[in-house]
């Protein structure tokens, strides 16, 4: 998985903004899930966690947002 | 406790403003966009502006003018946002050469949407503001804004129609939707034409919404149902929208303006309508993108955001338009004037109307 050419994020202070400019929606993240989005953009596989269900769930609504899509 | 959002690290978006030379001298202009500011931005401004925009986490850019497309430098902007990967849209009157057009579509991998002004359903309604235009007629130059609108579209960019409501608009507006339902545009934004600019000097332009009221509902939701999004902008179709009625502006906390000249603003109408001795923005020639963020001047307008206003139902969720209180009355504790109207329902006090409302003195313009 990886994400779209239309998605782009920054870190602020106490999240994650994340946008998808083709649409121009924009999404708050928890500011724990920074190292995932940073995996996804640099192309890197995803570390594996203690908490595998978590990051799963966290990886589905990505893809319903439309910010994520499959290689 | 105070709900007022506050401001982002950096902007999520800005207005970049390539010139203020314009090929029309559309008699509606909230400016006075013609001819070509002193001291404009210059190619390695924008090299240096567009390249801070991608290190400091800017998501897109808003390239817009005067006419964008008119700015010797408009084919070196797109591909500097080109090379940084910055996604843009294009604000413009749509007024170009078939090549123009290819080299944009060329420089299209960023581009998310085009956004081009059409004021009416003919040559007529649509050249009658934009008489100024020395090189074309008005059948040309409805002709060639319908001609951009398509050449978009036929490449699947999603295009927005910009529609100022001037009073022969507001007359034809169901013609002017069957326009719209044939072009078919991802969005249609309708808008008054402000006080502002050169619209001042042009009075008879003015309609009254209110007229139109049903007439506007109508064609929202006949556009709606036609799968255009349709953005009524600064106008309220019901009355028990003012109910929970604030105003939900990012200036200077989502977003600002780079001016032609290099200043910087919280938004477009701040720079055009705060008079200097009120603000002295930050021009970006000597100052970084990220600095001017954090200046003074930007720091007190969000400061104006959440002060006056005392006893407003909406006063946590709004950030009040400070534009237009220093436009009008130089007083940051003073309402905005679109709030007056609707005081009692707001539980604010009215303004006493300024004497620019009054029609005593023009507003003072830097």
């Amino acid at each position: 998985m990886k994400l779209t050419k239309h998605t782009r994020f920054r870190q602020e202070e106490n999240y994650i903004l994340l946008c998808r400019v083709d649409t121009l929606q924009y999404f708050q993240i928890e500011n724990k899930w920074l190292s995932i989005l940073m995996s996804l953009k640099e192309g890197f596989p995803i570390a594996h966690s203690s908490h595998e269900e978590e990051v799963r769930l966290f990886l589905k609504d990505l893809v319903v947002m439309g910010v994520l899509e499959n290689e | 406790m105070s709900a007022h959002p506050e401001k982002l690290s950096a902007p999520s978006f800005l207005y970049l403003n390539l010139t203020e030379k314009c090929n029309l001298r559309c008699t509606h202009c909230y400016g006075f966009f013609g001819s070509e500011k002193e001291g404009e931005l210059g190619k390695d401004d924008f090299q240096r502006i567009i390249k801070e925009l991608s290190k400091i986490g800017v998501f897109y850019a808003n390239i817009c003018g005067g006419e964008p497309t008119q700015s010797p430098y408009f084919k070196d902007v797109l591909q500097f946002l080109q090379e940084e990967k910055l996604h843009y849209m294009l604000t413009t009157n749509g007024l170009m050469s078939n090549n123009l057009l290819e080299y944009i579509h060329t420089y299209g991998e960023y581009l998310i949407s085009v956004k081009i002004s059409l004021d009416g359903f003919n040559a007529d309604t649509h050249g009658v503001i934009r008489k100024g235009s020395v090189t074309m007629s008005e059948e040309a130059i409805f002709r060639q804004t319908v001609h951009s609108i398509r050449f978009f579209q036929e490449r699947g960019y999603p295009i927005t129609v910009a529609t100022s409501l001037h009073r022969q608009t507001l007359e034809q507006l169901p013609q002017l939707l069957q326009l719209m339902l044939e072009l078919k545009p991802t969005a249609w934004y309708l808008s008054p034409i402000t006080e502002n600019g050169r619209a001042l000097e042009n009075r008879e332009l003015f309609g009254d919404l209110n007229v139109y009221r049903d007439m506007l509902k109508d064609v929202f939701e006949i556009a709606q149902e036609n799968n255009i999004i349709v953005k009524l902008v600064d106008i309220v179709l019901d009355d028990r929208e003012y109910e929970n009625f604030s105003f939900d502006c990012g200036a200077a906390l989502a977003h600002c303006e780079i001016h032609a000249d290099g200043t910087v603003s919280p938004c477009t109408l701040s720079r055009l309508t705060i008079h200097q001795k009120y603000f002295d923005f930050p021009n970006i020639k000597q100052n970084t993108l990220k600095d001017i963020w954090e200046s003074e001047p930007f720091e007190r307008f969000r400061k104006y955001q959440t002060m006056g206003c005392s006893g407003c139902k909406s006063f946590t969720s709004c950030n009040r338009c400070v534009a237009n209180i220093f436009q009008y009355y130089g007083d940051p504790l003073q309402i905005p004037t679109f709030c007056n109207s609707i005081h009692e329902k707001l539980g604010v006090k009215p303004n006493v109307p300024s004497k620019i409302e009054q029609g005593l003195i023009q507003i003072e313009i830097n």
